[in-house]
């Protein structure tokens, strides 16, 4: 009832046309500064793009496997954090949750980033050596795998990603279309609108979707994290069996999600002035799963640890040799800063919780803790001279990046951003007619000495 | 005979609501009845016809196409080329089984794409009836009746206090 920062006074809320009047007026005006942000991002994945040529000039040899460890490391970084976001939304409307009103769509438009990953396992995919002679989870199926079925598992996600998007965002595509000036922009909306009208049928007809939609991305996203983890590390470091670690990756993912959440909200508060839709509120209530990720992070990789580490056979050795304790040691100890050990001191206290800088403070850390790990994973394994023996060895070197690399990294999350940008100057990057329903639930009454906060349950 | 389309605009739901129950009072079937709004109500909220559907089919049947597609790809695949290895079993499950969840999901969400589409009776060309306001938070009634009943439908709606009446000719 009562958010800590703010106490609730019995003033008037704003109403649906002040949030569709507010959301619209700020959707339309495509400021410099919006276009200085494009114009240094669209750069940025420029360089990325250069950074691609370079390693694809080098060719996929099996000798020079090691130089696509950092493209597909940033691939997975890009999995585990912008293109798990729409698992947020999802779950959060499956829940029923009134406070994500005001920031499912910024995670649902992050979906586009679905097509930018699609892209990337292609070449990822040619990196890969044949799956003859070695573990895989394709066994001896030889039909078009792993190619053909990660990129239809990709694909499906980035489609479900996509309908989910564009479906929840037909009435807002609908308000835009109604009240943008005449403009080609105006008329590409007005055509991806599709004619929304609102009637009865349609609102039904959106709800039951969006629920059916938001489900199977959560049904989807354990499997391209297990298609992820499965063809691009574990088959490829001998004497790695793991039974968990499709599990591992997909609470990562979910970390990642919150983290890149609250890193996203946080950025909109202070580049697009977005304050009041994301408030104490949003940031306190995510803090919370954020927590419990990383409790599971630690959980997750200490199940893993310790089996290799009473195994003690002589390839298990190698392998936590290789991941934890020689060659990535360093890579591990950041993550395991920024993803347990941070994440748990600073968010048990509940003023830091209960805050906008803690949380995406936190958020931010768990981010850059995501890559690192996904460094310490996949280039590791992309390391592996010949990944078809029974034991590691001798094991790799510690791949340190280079410039190609740093170019891949800073590109390809660029080109996220960018994506992302772009999207949200087509769909509101605020849910209006989400946050319209959720105003008409509340109402602040006074309770004894104080008002409350209280909020009807729809359907 | 030809048909009216009357809509009236309010910008409280409680008049929109009781504009529905004075229509419904004068006799004119639900059925005919629609509300237009910016953002959803809880059913029944406005007394509406709620619209018969089978959305929950679409995904249900295109699981079950991608599943058995999956399993015919695959099973059939090995079966058609028998190539055992080792003595081992002809049908590699655990690699059937990722294609077959593969299939499954793109099939549901191919399926529910289009049932969203065919539900919701989109895409449409022409709005019809409409306005603008509805995106801002006003609400639409609409009546679809006949000619000589328009101008009963348009003084209930009148009668709730709408701020304005629309009308399309059929």
């Amino acid at each position: 009832m009562h958010n800590g920062e703010h106490e609730f006074t019995a003033g008037p809320l704003p109403t649906h046309q002040d949030v569709a009047r507010d959301v619209l007026g700020r959707f339309q005006d495509l400021g410099h500064r919006y276009w200085g942000w494009v114009t240094v991002l669209a750069f940025l994945f420029l360089l990325g793009i250069v950074g691609f040529i370079i390693r694809l000039s080098e060719g996929f040899n099996d000798e020079n496997r090691a130089n696509w460890g950092y493209f597909v490391a940033t691939l997975a970084f890009i999995v585990t954090t912008f293109t798990a976001m729409p698992v947020i939304s999802a779950g959060l409307r499956l829940a029923k949750a009134n406070w994500r009103r005001p920031l499912t769509r910024v995670t649902e438009n992050m979906a586009i980033t679905g097509l930018l990953v699609v892209l990337m396992l292609i070449p990822a995919l040619i990196a890969l050596p044949s799956i003859d002679g070695r573990l895989s989870i394709w066994f001896e199926f030889p039909l078009g795998a792993p190619g053909v079925w990660d990129v239809i598992g990709y694909g499906t996600l980035a489609f479900i990603g996509l309908a989910l998007l564009w479906g929840v965002a037909l009435p807002d595509l609908a308000a835009a279309r109604d009240h943008l000036p005449n403009s080609t922009r105006q008329r590409v909306i007005g055509w991806l609108s599709l004619g929304w009208v609102g009637g009865v049928r349609q609102w039904r007809v959106l709800y039951q979707g969006s629920l059916l939609a938001g489900a199977m991305y959560l049904l989807t996203y354990p499997l391209v994290q297990t298609l992820m983890i499965s063809d691009f590390h574990h088959g490829l470091i001998p004497g790695l069996k793991d039974a968990i670690i499709p599990a591992t990756v997909v609470v990562n993912g979910l970390q990642g999600a919150v983290g890149m959440t609250l890193l996203t909200m946080y950025l909109m508060r202070r580049l697009g002035n977005y304050e009041k839709y994301f408030s104490v509120e949003q940031f306190w209530a995510l803090s919370k799963p954020l927590l419990s990720f990383s409790l599971l992070w630690f959980y997750f990789w200490w199940a893993s640890f310790i089996t290799f580490w009473y195994g003690r056979q002589p390839g298990e050795s190698e392998v936590i040799r290789l991941l934890v304790l020689d060659e990535y040691r360093g890579a591990l100890m950041i993550s395991f800063f920024l993803n347990f050990i941070g994440p748990l001191i600073a968010l048990v206290w509940n003023p830091v919780r209960r805050s906008v800088w803690g949380p995406a403070l936190v958020g931010t850390g768990v981010v850059i803790g995501a890559l690192v790990n996904q460094v310490r994973l996949y280039v590791s394994a992309f390391s592996v001279a010949d990944p078809s023996q029974h034991v590691l060895h001798p094991r790799p070197a510690t791949q340190w990046p280079e410039a190609p690399d740093l170019l891949i990294i800073v590109g390809a999350i660029s080109g996220c951003v960018l994506l992302f940008m772009l999207v949200s100057k087509i769909i509101p990057v605020v849910s209006i007619w989400e946050i319209g329903e959720g105003l008409r639930l509340v109402k602040v009454r006074r309770y004894l000495n104080r008002y409350a906060r209280v909020i009807a349950k729809s359907h | 005979m030809a048909n009216t389309k009357l809509m009236g605009l309010f910008q409280d739901p409680e008049q929109a609501a009781g504009a529905m129950t004075k229509l419904k009072e004068d006799g004119f079937p639900v059925e005919d009845l629609d509300v237009y709004s910016g953002s959803p109500f809880p059913e029944g909220s406005f007394g509406e016809h709620e619209p018969e559907m089978r959305l929950y089919m679409f995904p249900l049947v295109g699981a079950l196409v991608g599943f058995a597609i999956g399993l015919l790809w695959t099973a059939g695949t090995q079966i058609s080329y028998p190539l055992v290895t080792g003595g081992k079993p002809l049908l590699s499950i655990p690699p059937m089984t990722i294609i077959m969840y593969e299939n499954t999901m793109l099939g549901a969400i191919i399926f529910t794409v289009l049932g969203v589409l065919f539900e919701s009776r989109l895409p449409r060309r022409n709005l019809g009836l409409y306005d603008e306001r509805i995106t801002e938070g006003y609400i639409g009634v609409i009546v679809d009746c006949p000619e000589e009943r328009a101008t009963a439908a348009e003084s209930a709606l009148q009668g709730a206090g709408a701020e304005e009446i629309k009308r399309e000719e059929g």
